[in-house]
């Protein structure tokens, strides 16, 4: 058994806050979140949301961090081992490979982004950014700053153009500087100094990110579009419909992103002819929009939003609206996914870290300052920055479905926030890199999993698991990293991993706690030592409700996928080679910590036996 | 054609979905601070990923 000495404690109570949102905020917070809120229209995307963070979020923290501690008092570290001592069963630790494939290939393209959040730090330290910020005020029109240099540069720094692309570029060194860095700490042990340094950074980012904040809601118009409306894409909770007109000043806002081969400014300038609405519509359907009855209504299949086209000009544009929204079970496996990321359970992170505490420790506030800490960020600060300006920089159509990335949305907007920002370029700087501090400290506690397995089942010291880790992760990177024509890879591993796997994981985890655990021990694991007494309704929650609510979630998400046929998550594996061999590659990190578990189990039941005979 | 565009800014309920949202994590967030400073000794007993150190990182 592993001794716990007693932790170093950082001396305040408010750096005992500050510790907590330090390791709370990260790129979910900031990146993931406002793209994939702005995917499903933000305001139907919150209903899920907000059920998913009372229903699942939270109450599976609780149920985590009592877990982690809870095997953690019987000599385990690993989320493997941690299972075997709650379930005492031959297959339970395999239920681990979970546990491992989740830190570790999010770690994967997790460290990737933290590379783009330094190298935007540089860009606007070295001012290259601002060479972009010249291009795209001379490229726009009466006064406004145009999006396509930012968009270019964006692609071109993270080589979505062209696989292999981002090999040649600058991105390769900025990736490289993140992984030594990352493993030099976590292999020399200093992660509780980056963990310090954060005390001073985070509120830093926070500081900056109210400042953006301001600014945005501040913003003037653009394009005909408004800090109001960009508010009202995000929160509200009714169909919206937009109709415009020829000559409409606000037409270019329906038309900017359609591909459309017509120039906003001509049709603000009432220059539509009726010719100009079968080019139109030709552009339409090369950018993705489908007119498949032929009666001028066209479809955007990924956002759902219909653009309405007439021979005299484009009508309106439709949003499906709240309740239609509400029917798409992968908004709700999104939501879901997105609660588990931010906060992250369903990691084996929690879990693993909570099993170094000691008995008495309190695991209930802890747990729930973590979470409210991680919500702030990502709705007051995340939710209520980058959607609006995405909307009123790019559009209805560009932020529901032309990004690619979930992750790109930010480093799209904020530059063109920083732009129109007094002080834009330093602002810029110090938000990209206190944002790259924050993802240092997440992507650190993604390799700590892995490690305790490794060490556990390998019979290992830390820096040997740390190379062995460094291996593995450093082979998913570059193949990340290589196939980055459109991020198809990036978004492979982030939906197959960074959502479904996820879910599977926390699904398993809650029938442990609330079946195999119990209620009951469960809930008293929770009380020992807590500061607060979390209400008994979350074991019922976690028993009852949790596990029913995930899998009909799940259910829906397959069924719906399955009659999508071509279109479906499954059959792009079929259809597209970067997916399959994404998928293939995290197969295979599959195979790799199954058979380190098989050693791991074992090693456990050559101890139990040892135990035995000692007794 | 000449109809004009339906969408403007934030209806009541829009406002109310964005106030009670960020209200609500907002006052959580308010309500942990207010807890762990008014708790003695929570400096010791409150955690983070950020404060707990795994032993093996002491052993090499």
């Amino acid at each position: 058994m592993v001794e716990h000495k007693r932790r170093e404690h950082w001396g305040t109570r408010l750096g005992v806050i500050l510790a907590v949102m330090g390791s709370a905020v990260g790129l979910g917070n900031f990146l993931r979140f406002p793209g994939l809120a702005a995917s499903y229209e933000g305001g139907a995307f919150m209903i899920p949301y907000f059920i998913a963070l009372f229903l699942l979020g939270l109450p599976l923290a609780w149920a985590e961090w009592a877990m982690g501690r809870y095997g953690g008092s019987r000599g385990y570290n690993s989320t493997p081992g941690i299972y075997r001592s709650i379930w005492p069963s031959k297959a339970a630790p395999y239920f681990g490979v979970l546990g491992m494939i989740v830190p570790v290939c999010i770690y994967m393209y997790y460290v990737l982004i933290e590379s783009w959040c330094l190298g935007y730090a540089w860009f606007y330290l070295t001012g290259a950014m601002r060479q972009v910020g010249y291009a795209a005020r001379a490229a726009g029109v009466e006064g406004q700053i145009s999006q396509t240099p930012y968009k270019e540069f964006l692609f071109g720094f993270i080589g979505a153009a062209e696989d292999g692309s981002a090999f040649k570029g600058v991105g390769l060194y900025f990736l490289a500087a993140c992984f030594v860095l990352n493993f030099v700490l976590i292999y020399r042990g200093l992660t509780r100094g980056i963990e310090r340094f954060c005390l001073v950074a985070m509120p830093a980012l926070l500081l900056c990110a109210v400042i953006v904040l301001i600014r945005v809601l501040t913003l003037p118009e653009f394009e005909g579009r408004t800090v109001q409306e960009g508010l009202a894409f995000m929160w509200e909770p009714v169909a919206k419909v937009e109709h415009a007109a020829a000559g409409d000043k606000r037409l270019p806002a329906l038309i900017a992103g359609y591909g459309a081969s017509i120039t906003p400014t001509q049709v603000a300038r009432g220059q539509w002819r009726v010719e100009d609405a079968a080019r139109f519509a030709s552009a339409a359907s090369e950018a993705g929009w489908r007119d498949d009855d032929g009666d001028g209504v066209h479809v955007n299949p990924q956002s759902k939003l219909t653009l309405r086209l007439s021979p005299e000009g484009v009508v309106g544009l439709e949003h499906r609206g709240f309740i239609a929204s509400l029917m798409n079970p992968k908004m709700w496996l999104d939501a879901t996914g997105q609660i588990f990321f931010s906060l992250s359970v369903g990691f084996g992170i929690i879990i693993t870290y909570a099993s170094y505490l000691r008995r008495n420790d309190d695991v209930a506030l802890s747990s729930l300052t973590s979470c409210a800490g991680n919500e702030f960020c990502e709705v007051a600060l995340g939710g209520l920055i980058t959607i609006p300006a995405a909307f009123i920089f790019l559009g209805a159509a560009t932020v529901t479905g032309a990004l690619g990335s979930s992750f790109g949305l930010g480093f799209l907007t904020l530059p063109m926030v920083f732009e129109q920002m007094p002080l834009g370029y330093v602002a810029g700087f110090l938000f990209f890199f206190l944002l790259f501090l924050a993802a240092v400290t997440s992507s650190l506690s993604m390799l700590q999993p892995a490690i305790a397995l490794l060490e556990e089942a390998l019979g290992v010291n830390r820096r040997a698991s740390v190379s062995i880790l460094g291996f593995v992760t450093l082979a998913g990177a570059m193949f990340i990293l290589y196939f980055s024509k459109g991020t198809v890879a990036l978004d492979t591993f982030d939906n197959w991993v960074g959502t479904l796997c996820i879910y599977l994981l926390a699904m398993f985890q809650t029938i442990l706690f609330g079946w195999v655990l119990g209620v009951k021990r469960g809930m008293a694991e929770i009380d020992q030592g807590a500061e607060i007494r979390v209400p008994r309704v979350v074991g019922f929650v976690l028993k009852y409700i949790a596990p029913v609510y995930l899998g009909a979630i799940f259910v829906a998400f397959i069924v719906g996928e399955v009659q999508k046929g071509r279109d479906s998550y499954f059959a792009k594996v079929a259809s597209d080679s970067v997916v399959a061999m994404s998928v293939g590659f995290i197969v295979l990190v599959i195979i790799f910590f199954t058979l380190i578990i098989g050693q791991g189990v074992a090693r456990w039941r050559a101890r139990d036996a040892h135990m035995e005979t000692l007794e | 054609m000449m109809s004009t565009l339906a969408s403007e800014g934030l209806s009541p309920a829009g406002w109310a979905t964005m106030l009670l949202s960020v209200g609500f994590v907002t006052a959580l967030l308010g309500w942990c601070i207010w807890k762990v400073l008014s708790l003695p000794g929570s400096e010791d007993r409150i955690h983070s990923q950020a404060d707990i150190e795994p032993p093996d990182t002491r052993s090499d």
